[in-house]
């Protein structure tokens, strides 16, 4: 975009830094598409096992991202319109997945969750023989652990900016909760929870370190994309750069079609 | 009769009240800060009273032991700002809605609206795009959507552009009569409330901070 204002104009040094940064974020992805050998790609990422990675991660994330759903979107509210101490810890909370090393966090679930040893996982395997380690479920737990705060953020910013007012006409208009719900909270932040669910979604697709570290790299239980192309690097290269060019792709679509949006639904 | 007769207010802003509103249209000021909104959103159950009762019609619908909700009450608080989104039509429609509507039960009541206060060059027009003036008769067209036990208005007048302002609260003189056996409207203009009101209370009156 082109500014008209003679004053938007930016010193000579910015321009090049920020070329610079355009070409950090680009680089890699053109890197990537001239590994590609085009001319194989179908018979590459149609083989058996990247077949099966590809549908355990379409699974494993969906489902992840309606878990952090259910979860991350209650908690939101609670956030954004609750007035209860211990509010602003929570918050800090909630952040975490963000910064935490994927490893770190794939060992904390561990530690957690461990058949054997983890403080939950162990009585959740005896009393209910619920697995998470080396099985589709540990897959999903790591994924929606780190999704979680894209849905929290998004959905909090969204409904932080509701107009109280709105809710109050709407309420002694006769609108019991429910019907406030419906219809007021869902048209007013329908955009940024959409928003939320792509990227916690795309977060779940491309979640890696706390997978491998917590579900373990088992072809056809364990083996998502990510971790295909990770397997795939040392002994097939060309199938890994094929795989990794559908990852960027799907990410890439994602944001197309969110167009932006989700920039303005994720600022806390 | 909607009977107030308690404390209302929050934290250290306290204020002994005593109202009687029988089926009239009542017009209170106040000055800035004396609890005029407050009054309104306790008899609306958007604030519990702090102490004492609240009856509708001979019903508590507040006091230290029962509450009840906003939605249950049938009585409409009403600010300036109208903060619907869509059209002048949804706008209007709206409160049809809050109350399990149908779109077309909607959409009837705010044609009727639309004709009763004479805003038919607003209908489609979309919310964001009103000016000042247009959005308070709008807000004022909406408080008269559908029947309410009573509708409270606070601070209606203060958008109303000059040209229609006569008009206008001939109008919801007329509409607030018809559709709610009583109104209480909170403002400045003593000629504004005159012109729409049975009779005129300062807050003072009805008790003391």
């Amino acid at each position: 975009m082109t500014s008209s204002r003679a004053v938007d104009r930016a010193p000579r040094t910015l321009v090049v830094l920020a070329a610079v940064g355009v070409g950090l974020l680009v680089v890699p992805f053109v890197g990537l598409v001239t590994k590609v050998e085009w001319g194989s790609f179908w018979s590459l990422v149609s083989r058996a096992e990247v077949r099966s990675a590809l549908w355990l991660s379409v699974v494993t994330s969906v489902v992840a991202a309606v878990v952090a759903a259910v979860v991350g979107i209650p908690l939101a509210w609670t956030l954004a319109r609750g007035r209860w101490r211990g509010r602003s810890i929570v918050r800090s909370l909630v952040l975490v997945p963000l910064v935490v090393p994927p490893v770190v966090a794939g060992v904390a679930l561990l530690a957690a969750f461990g058949r054997t040893d983890g403080v939950v996982g162990e009585p959740l395997y005896d009393l209910f023989g619920l697995q998470f380690t080396f099985s589709a479920l540990g897959v999903v737990l790591a994924q929606a652990f780190v999704a979680v705060p894209f849905l929290t953020m998004s959905a909090e910013g969204a409904f932080a900016s509701l107009d109280v007012r709105t809710l109050d006409v709407a309420a002694t208009s006769g609108a019991g909760p429910w019907r406030r719900l419906w219809l007021v909270v869902v048209p007013h932040c329908a955009p940024a929870l959409v928003a939320g669910f792509a990227v916690a979604w795309a977060r779940a697709l491309g979640e890696f370190g706390a997978t491998i570290t917590f579900a373990g790299n088992i072809d056809g239980r364990t083996r998502t994309v990510p971790l295909a192309v990770y397997a795939l690097l040392d002994s097939d290269p060309p199938a890994a750069y094929a795989l990794s060019a559908v990852l960027v792709a799907v990410c890439v679509g994602v944001l197309v079609a969110l167009r932006g949006r989700w920039i303005g639904g994720i600022r806390p | 009769m909607i009977v107030l007769d308690g404390t209302i207010g929050y934290d250290v802003a306290l204020r002994a009240v005593t109202l009687h509103l029988g089926e009239e249209v009542l017009g209170v000021t106040g000055a800035n800060g004396s609890g005029k909104t407050t009054l309104l959103r306790t008899i609306a159950g958007l604030l519990p009273v702090v102490s004492g009762s609240l009856t509708i019609d001979g019903r508590i619908v507040d006091d230290a032991t029962h509450f009840v909700h906003p939605e249950g009450r049938l009585v409409r608080y009403v600010s300036r700002e109208v903060t619907t989104r869509g059209t002048v039509l949804d706008a209007l429609g709206f409160p049809i809605r809050c109350r399990g509507g149908s779109r077309r039960a909607a959409r009837q009541a705010a044609e009727q609206a639309v004709e009763a206060f004479s805003i038919g060059d607003l209908a489609s027009s979309s919310m964001a795009e009103l000016s000042q003036g247009q959005r308070a008769r709008v807000g004022l067209a909406q408080a008269c959507v559908g029947e309410s036990r009573a509708i409270l208005l606070d601070e209606p007048f203060g958008g109303l552009d000059v040209d229609h302002r006569r008009a206008t609260l001939g109008i919801l003189a007329r509409e607030l009569r018809r559709v709610a056996r009583s109104a209480v409207v909170v403002s400045h203009a003593m000629d504004d409330l005159a012109a729409v009101c049975d009779r005129v209370v300062s807050l003072d009156e009805l008790g003391s901070p």
